[in-house]
């Protein structure tokens, strides 16, 4: 066998795990998505795929009632308002992948109407939630915005309104839309009503139910030497939360947020969003310098990277051009500004890759810059 | 990684999705080819940081460019293309250059070894070598382009990528038998 043919043979199968923190950069750079980190996905699927359990006995009304509303047939006579909502992701039918057959319009859409009003709405929920679990987040999210606006701050409401106009599940924009339709349809005020009915009775449920994505608290570290800058967000595509770092620094109302941890120790960090409390933990090491100077004097000689708080590190240093100057492991690493041949490093800034194991097992990485000075 | 991480799509189905954009199918996709990927980013970086870097934007482009993908030849294939072309941009950028010094036939060091090695090690002697050599010895070795294709993709002539790839064999074929060790210290000629 030629030796390329083996060489590819050799990587064939190699697939080496891939650090979290790559997709959660990656994931920040894309257009108009929220972030989703690890375990994310897995939530997000199984609301959908919980979703498609619960509306299965319904699943031939839905197709039904789904055709209807991409055609915008009678549907829209009874209940404008309430599907309103759904418009916005129609055309992203086709990527819900539910295990339903297309079923008769004509014939689907006169059970509807002979069956009690409270399905149908139930319905109608339930095809917006699988819609917005499936499709754009953002989209999805301006929907249930509306719908948290019932136990949420007044703030809420504005933007909701502001995003989406159709957020018509807002109490105040579904009044509205009842004087404009009524007139029409005296159904369509029932059917609001209903769904207001159903909102009020399932409130508790309704409200973990209606969060597109279970809340998580996301860190860029979690944890390293001190001074260790840490910023933390939500996967609730940017909405508004309140962040306590444990250390007495307290933000609020904000996206997201980044404190500075200047002293060792282990941090809890919660946030608040949505009433809910979320809380997860930091632990900052040893103090790192940013200069130091090996010029003999007895200050400052050495820098010392690790030492009680660790059982391991392993030091990367490189110069400017990438050039490495240390490339060691040990409980505690001391680089004396030599290079490897022995000659001294220059005066300039030194890049440094750190895997610091704690005590408590846990591997951080930390990259940084060490000012070197003579 | 785990089966329960998502209800299974079909290629076609996570591009749909990821062109609307939908955070889940974009997530899907990358879960999908990240390793592999990595894989790839590994063979043409000199550390596994620059590997995450490369990867990192390399699958940014991926789904920016996504719209470009017609569905011809494998997803996979697409994707890797995009990488490949991400890791000779900053090839390129570097404005290294290569010098195509033929070498005799003689000099070519015992290979036997090298095509029986793990992927892990593997790597790390590749990982060693200088760039110039790294990208050649990649894109014909493991990629599968000619020497003419790569003169066009590196802006170097057909006989320097001949050359370069001949010394890279060569190069890791000493590092192989000095354990892994020498290739570090060997200048790029």
């Amino acid at each position: 066998m030629k030796l390329e043919d083996q060489l590819k043979n050799t990587f064939d199968h190699f697939e080496p795990e891939v650090d979290p923190s790559v997709w959660a950069k990656v994931s920040a750079q894309l257009p108009s998505s929220a972030p989703v980190f690890d375990g994310g996905s897995f939530v997000s699927s199984n609301i959908l795929k919980s979703l498609v359990a619960k509306i299965a006995p319904f699943a031939g009304w839905i197709a039904g009632a789904t055709v209807i509303v991409g055609l915008g047939i009678i549907w829209k006579l009874n209940s404008t308002e309430v599907v309103v909502p759904v418009q916005p992701v129609i055309n992203q039918t086709n990527n819900v992948t539910l295990p339903i057959n297309k079923v008769d319009i004509k014939q689907e859409s006169t059970n509807e109407q002979q069956s009690g009003l409270d399905t149908k709405t139930e319905i109608s929920k339930e095809i917006n939630k699988v819609k917005s679990a499936s499709s754009n987040p953002s989209k999805g999210q301006t929907f249930i915005a509306g719908h948290f606006s019932n136990n949420s701050t007044s703030e809420e409401i504005i933007s909701s309104q502001n995003n989406s106009n159709k957020a018509s599940s807002d109490n105040k924009a579904s009044t509205n839309s009842v004087t404009t339709s009524s007139a029409l349809n005296n159904k369509s005020t029932e059917i609001l009503s209903s769904v207001n009915k159903t909102e009020v009775g399932n409130n508790q449920t309704s409200k973990t139910e209606d969060i597109l994505v279970e809340p998580l608290l996301m860190l860029n570290t979690r944890g390293g030497f001190a001074p260790l800058s840490v910023t933390a967000l939500t996967n609730q595509n940017g909405k508004k939360a309140d962040f306590n770092f444990g250390d007495g620094t307290q933000i609020n109302n904000v996206a997201n947020a980044s404190h500075r941890f200047d002293s060792p120790g282990i941090y809890t960090v919660k946030c608040i969003i949505a009433g809910r409390e979320i809380e997860t933990t930091v632990e900052v090491l040893g103090q790192l310098p940013t200069v130091f100077s090996p010029n003999g004097d007895g200050v400052n000689d050495q820098f010392i990277i690790g030492g009680a708080e660790v059982t391991s590190v392993d030091v990367h240093i490189y110069d400017r051009t990438g050039r490495i100057m240390l490339n060691t492991k040990g409980k505690q690493v001391i680089w004396d500004g030599a290079v490897l041949g022995g000659q001294l490093a220059e005066i300039g800034t030194y890049f440094y890759d750190i895997f610091a194991t704690s005590n408590s097992g846990v591997t951080y990485k930390q990259k940084g810059t060490i000012n070197l000075f003579r | 990684m785990s089966p329960e991480s998502s209800i299974a799509m079909t290629d076609e189905q996570l591009v749909e999705g990821c062109l609307i954009p939908d955070a889940s199918a974009q997530k899907q996709l990358y879960e999908r080819f990240n390793r592999k990927m990595f894989a790839v980013c590994l063979r043409y970086s000199s550390s596994r940081e620059d590997g995450e870097d490369l990867l990192q934007e390399g699958f940014v482009k991926v789904f920016n460019k996504l719209s470009s993908y017609k569905g011809e030849g494998s997803l996979e294939g697409w994707i890797r293309k995009v990488i490949v072309n991400t890791a000779l941009d900053h090839f390129r950028q570097q404005k290294i250059i290569l010098t195509g010094i033929e070498m005799a036939e003689d000099q070519i060091s015992d290979e036997s070894t090298l095509g029986k090695m793990e992927a892990q090690e593997l790597l790390k002697i590749i990982q060693q070598l200088p760039k110039g050599f790294r990208t050649v010895f990649n894109l014909y070795a493991i990629e599968g382009y000619n020497h003419r294709e790569i003169g066009e993709l590196l802006g170097i002539s057909e006989n320097t990528s001949k050359s370069q790839y001949s010394r890279a064999r060569a190069q890791l074929a000493e590092s192989v038998q000095h354990h892994y060790q020498q290739a570090a210290n060997t200048e790029h000629p």
